[in-house]
């Protein structure tokens, strides 16, 4: 499953909503890998979010694949609304 | 190098006597060396215990300042705690452990330096700022590492010389194995010192800068406060002796425990302690002392990063009032001035704050405050025998206007349905010349007295007990001092209100009898001067 959204916030993916992406996506099996400038990152690592430097109106797209690949879509897609 | 510094005796936190080989706790420098190492497991799991503690840190920090700084600004201590928890991070310490055969504190730089160099090949400025907080992640779990060496692998018992001791290095030293701590920073107040006070551990704050090196023999004499390092055979032995008899004398103390506090004629007096917090309700039953007469309730605000909530007050009310059970348990409120105010209260710069916005006056010029501290104080309440003393005192007015505060906070608790004391005794410390002398009235509204002789001194004297200058004249057996405790007491004795003496004027043994003779009902000295108070008044006539 992949899903694209244009960063809004002001400071882009800052440590905290990058953070909370991380927590929230490794409470799941499924892997999740954000894309952004052609650079990807698995998305249950803080680090590696960060690296990816996204600012406002980058686009990033995420793809969730694994068993319980909609509930991972579920938790992230509010949080990304609300906080990307 | 020989050493020979004297202590004054407010860096003195806990009195004794220790003779032992110094285990220095150096700060960090920001880098640490390579030590080749052979058992890869035992580093792997040094650093992961300390990787946990830090976690574990940094969620206390966060929760404690959540409620105070709000979401926004606390959340970094959580971005702190994930960052410790990513898995690059972690996995590159292990590999530089277990591949090339590290120390765990050179595996930490190495892996600070590897987040560090892809965080600023972002080039984003905001990500690159984090850098700061890798670098503070990292400092964090590297003087836990420090600490850890230090607190625990000590197998013959030292003398600990730290910069600085946080109450969770503290919970993890075996107190057997440490025999005197030196800081070199702190104050005798801090949450770390009481916790020493607690242990028993002779413990000084010695701001001078030492060459010192561990295993250098020590003596700390935080009595008298002196500082020997490397002292000569002549010091060894004076100190030698004296340690012995203060062994002997501690165990003849032990047969007075349980023992009624009464001189040969039958005059009695109970023995109350005074304490700063729960922490140290174990030499509280330890010295077995007969109640707590004076909680300074103001340690939990000043040692936390923001205003303690009503849970928090509560839960430590609740403890102490648990822990003594039917004993009594008298709780100050609030005493803060503007000298002693945390950050967090915002500056209040007064000229003499001596002579300002302090003790009861603070409180009820800032209701907010006092309410919290009031309503913990009430539901706590239920658990014990618990009290409520109010500082600074002057006139009936302040009062009356505390026993507004406390109905409305009945009434609320009440509309919520929250079971709370009633009737709890309300009392005051008679610590100002005006209180002394209006005794007579304000035993009309207080439930009991207190005579707060440290105050007290300082004001009928107008001589600051801390300025050296003024030393000479501030004395509690000064005939003004000792005729205001007069009219107090009398006053009390004629209202049928029970008076105490909380002041260090109370563990004073030249002024014991007069207490006594007075007709004094409670002295409230530190746990530690409990036994030995009790002793000398089983001698009296």
């Amino acid at each position: 499953m992949k899903i694209k959204h244009t960063i809004k916030s002001p400071v882009g993916i800052h440590a905290r909503p990058a953070g909370f992406f991380a927590k929230t996506a490794s409470a799941f099996q499924s892997v999740v890998t954000v894309q952004c400038k052609g650079n990807s990152a698995n998305g249950k690592k803080l680090f590696e979010l960060m690296k990816l430097g996204a600012q406002t109106g980058d686009e990033i797209e995420i793809e969730i694949s694994g068993a319980d690949e909609k509930e991972t879509l579920d938790a992230l897609q509010s949080f990304i609304k609300e906080q990307f | 190098m020989r050493y020979h510094i004297h202590i004054p005796q407010n860096k003195i936190i806990q009195k004794g006597i220790a003779i032992g080989c110094l285990s220095v706790i150096r700060e960090n420098s920001e880098e640490a060396a390579r030590i080749p190492i052979s058992d890869t497991k035992a580093e792997l799991d040094r650093i992961q215990k300390a990787i946990r503690q830090a976690i574990d840190e940094l969620h206390d920090v966060y929760e404690s300042s959540r409620k105070q700084l709000g979401e926004e600004q606390a959340s970094i201590f959580q971005v702190q705690a994930m960052m410790l928890e990513d898995e690059d991070f972690q996995k590159c310490i292990e590999d530089e452990i277990t591949q090339h055969f590290s120390n765990a504190e050179y595996a930490l730089t190495v892996a600070e330096k590897k987040i560090s160099t892809v965080l600023s090949g972002t080039g984003v400025s905001y990500i690159e700022e984090r850098s700061a907080d890798v670098r503070d992640i990292t400092k964090r779990v590297r003087s836990l590492l420090n600490k850890q060496a230090k607190t625990q692998n000590i197998s013959t018992p030292a003398i600990l010389y730290a910069h600085e001791l946080l109450p969770s290095d503290l919970m993890r030293i075996n107190p057997e194995n440490i025999r005197g701590i030196i800081l070199q920073n702190g104050t005798a107040q801090s949450h770390a010192a009481i916790i020493m006070r607690n242990l028993g551990i002779p413990s000084v704050i010695c701001t001078e800068e030492l060459a010192k090196e561990d295993g250098e023999l020590c003596v700390l004499d935080a009595e008298s406060g002196v500082l020997i390092i490397n002292p000569d055979e002549n010091q060894q032995a004076i100190y030698g002796k004296k340690l012995t008899e203060k062994r002997e004398y501690g165990e003849k103390l032990c047969v007075l425990i349980g023992q009624k506090t009464m001189s040969r004629s039958g005059h009695s007096v109970k023995l109350f302690a005074n304490i700063g917090s729960s922490t140290e309700l174990p030499s509280v039953l330890s010295n077995d002392a007969e109640g707590i007469g004076l909680v300074r309730s103001e340690l939990l605000y000043l040692n936390a990063d923001f205003f303690p909530d009503e849970d928090i007050l509560f839960n430590e009310y609740r403890k102490l009032f648990q822990t003594m059970n039917e004993k009594q348990v008298i709780v100050r409120t609030l005493d803060i001035g503007s000298d002693k105010l945390p950050a967090y209260f915002g500056t209040h710069n007064e000229e003499n704050p001596a002579l300002g916005c302090r003790g009861i006056r603070f409180c009820l010029q800032n209701p907010d405050i006092f309410t919290v501290q009031l309503r913990a104080l009430l539901r706590a309440g239920v658990y014990g025998n618990a009290a409520i003393m109010l500082p600074m005192v002057n006139a009936v007015s302040e009062i009356t206007e505390t026993k507004k505060h406390i109905a409305h906070c009945v009434q609320a608790l009440d509309k919520e349905g929250i079971p709370y004391k009633k009737n709890m005794p309300l009392g005051i410390m008679i610590e100002t010349p005006a209180a002394a002398l209006l005794s007579g009235t304000l035993a009309q509204y207080a439930d009991f007295f207190s005579i707060g002789t440290n105050d007290l001194t300082q004001y009928v004297l107008a001589a600051d007990r801390q300025n050296p200058k003024t030393k000479h004249i501030y004395s509690e057996a000064h005939p003004a001092v000792l005729e205001l405790l007069r009219i107090t007491v009398k006053n009390a004795q004629e209202h049928g209100i029970p008076v105490g003496v909380c002041g260090e004027a109370a563990a004073d043994i030249t002024l014991t009898e007069f207490f006594l003779s007075l007709g004094i009902n409670e002295l409230s000295v530190s746990p530690f001067s409990v036994l030995p108070l009790r002793k000398h008044i089983q001698t009296l006539p």
